[in-house]
């Protein structure tokens, strides 16, 4: 009987390598590309945890990069800096809004000679807790007003559809 | 003489296991695509007013600006103040119904470009955003920083 006619599988390599480099390559790309996406602008606006943001329907996602003022209830912070102390939500008792308004004009004043500002910046970001009263709100608004910060980009969540 | 053999150049064969990579690249991934689908925060843009002591100069009573203002009394309840060519209050009782109130406003003066909004001491920001986005609907541009009471 011939050899050749009854010739032997050749056996299976029973190692398998799996390739998976074009893997890694698509999942580098898709992660770069969400990263991208996800950092730009408003995801890099930054909050203290407690913060529970305002709601609305309609915002934009265009963020102008500029300085960022916070209130929480416990304070106003300008760049994460404490401007003004507060007990929750409201102006300490003995003091005046004027007083107040002169606390965070002079860090809004400090942030303008610091030179991290555009020249002439007239924006702020502004993330305000939901449950901020309009009184408090309106101390910022005054020290905004006298420091030349008139263009407000208030932060909010957007609701759900 | 010895010929030293020159010592074989050992082929170091290393695989670089990038499997742990893959795993971690995939959780990544899976989380960022849920929570941007989850978290979406935006902004909305909103003016300073400023208040000036001098008085608006007509020289003809025809050319008296219209000047509209928005009180929010409540998260149900704000008042528009007609001033200046017309002089009128309007109660409203939810954004929607001031957003039709204005529209009605602007059809007769359709000169108006913004109004300004303040809001009751007492008022929370959330209520307040309600207002002036209703109130931005119609009016483009929104200044805040009325009086409050």
């Amino acid at each position: 009987m011939s050899k050749s006619r009854f010739r032997r599988r050749p056996t299976a390599n029973e190692d398998m390598v799996l390739q998976i480099t074009s893997m890694a390559d698509i999942f580098t790309i898709i992660l770069v590309f969400l990263l991208k996406s996800y950092a730009t602008g408003i995801s890099t606006v930054s909050s203290s945890p407690s913060l529970s943001y305002a709601q609305l329907s309609k915002l934009s996602l265009e963020v102008r990069e500029t300085a960022k003022v916070e209130i929480n209830e416990d304070s106003i912070l300008v760049e994460d800096q404490n401007a003004l102390s507060l007990r929750k939500f409201f102006l300490p008792s003995q003091m005046s809004s004027e007083v107040a308004e002169s606390s965070i004009a002079r860090y809004l004043i400090a942030l303008r000679k610091s030179g991290k500002l555009k020249h002439n910046d007239s924006s702020l970001i502004v993330i305000s807790d939901a449950r901020t009263p309009y009184n408090t709100l309106k101390r910022l608004l005054n020290a905004a007003a006298m420091t030349g910060f008139v263009d407000l980009q208030f932060v909010m969540m957007e609701e759900e559809k | 003489m010895f010929r030293k053999k020159h010592a074989k150049h050992d082929e170091q064969d290393f695989e670089l296991n990038i499997t742990s990579i893959i795993d971690c690249f995939t959780v990544l991934i899976a989380y960022l695509l849920v929570a941007s689908s989850f978290i979406s925060i935006g902004v909305f843009d909103i003016g300073v007013a400023v208040k000036s002591s001098v008085p608006t100069f007509v020289e003809n009573l025809s050319d008296i600006p219209l000047n509209i203002s928005i009180m929010v009394l409540g998260p149900e309840d704000a008042t528009i103040q007609l001033t200046g060519k017309e002089s009128r209050q309007i109660n409203v009782k939810s954004p929607s119904e001031l957003q039709a109130e204005l529209d009605k406003i602007k059809s007769i003066h359709t000169n108006i470009v913004d109004t300004t909004i303040g809001a009751l001491s007492g008022i929370q920001f959330q209520e307040l955003m309600v207002f002036v986005e209703a109130a931005k609907n119609s009016i483009p541009k929104i200044y805040l920083g009325d009086d409050e009471i």
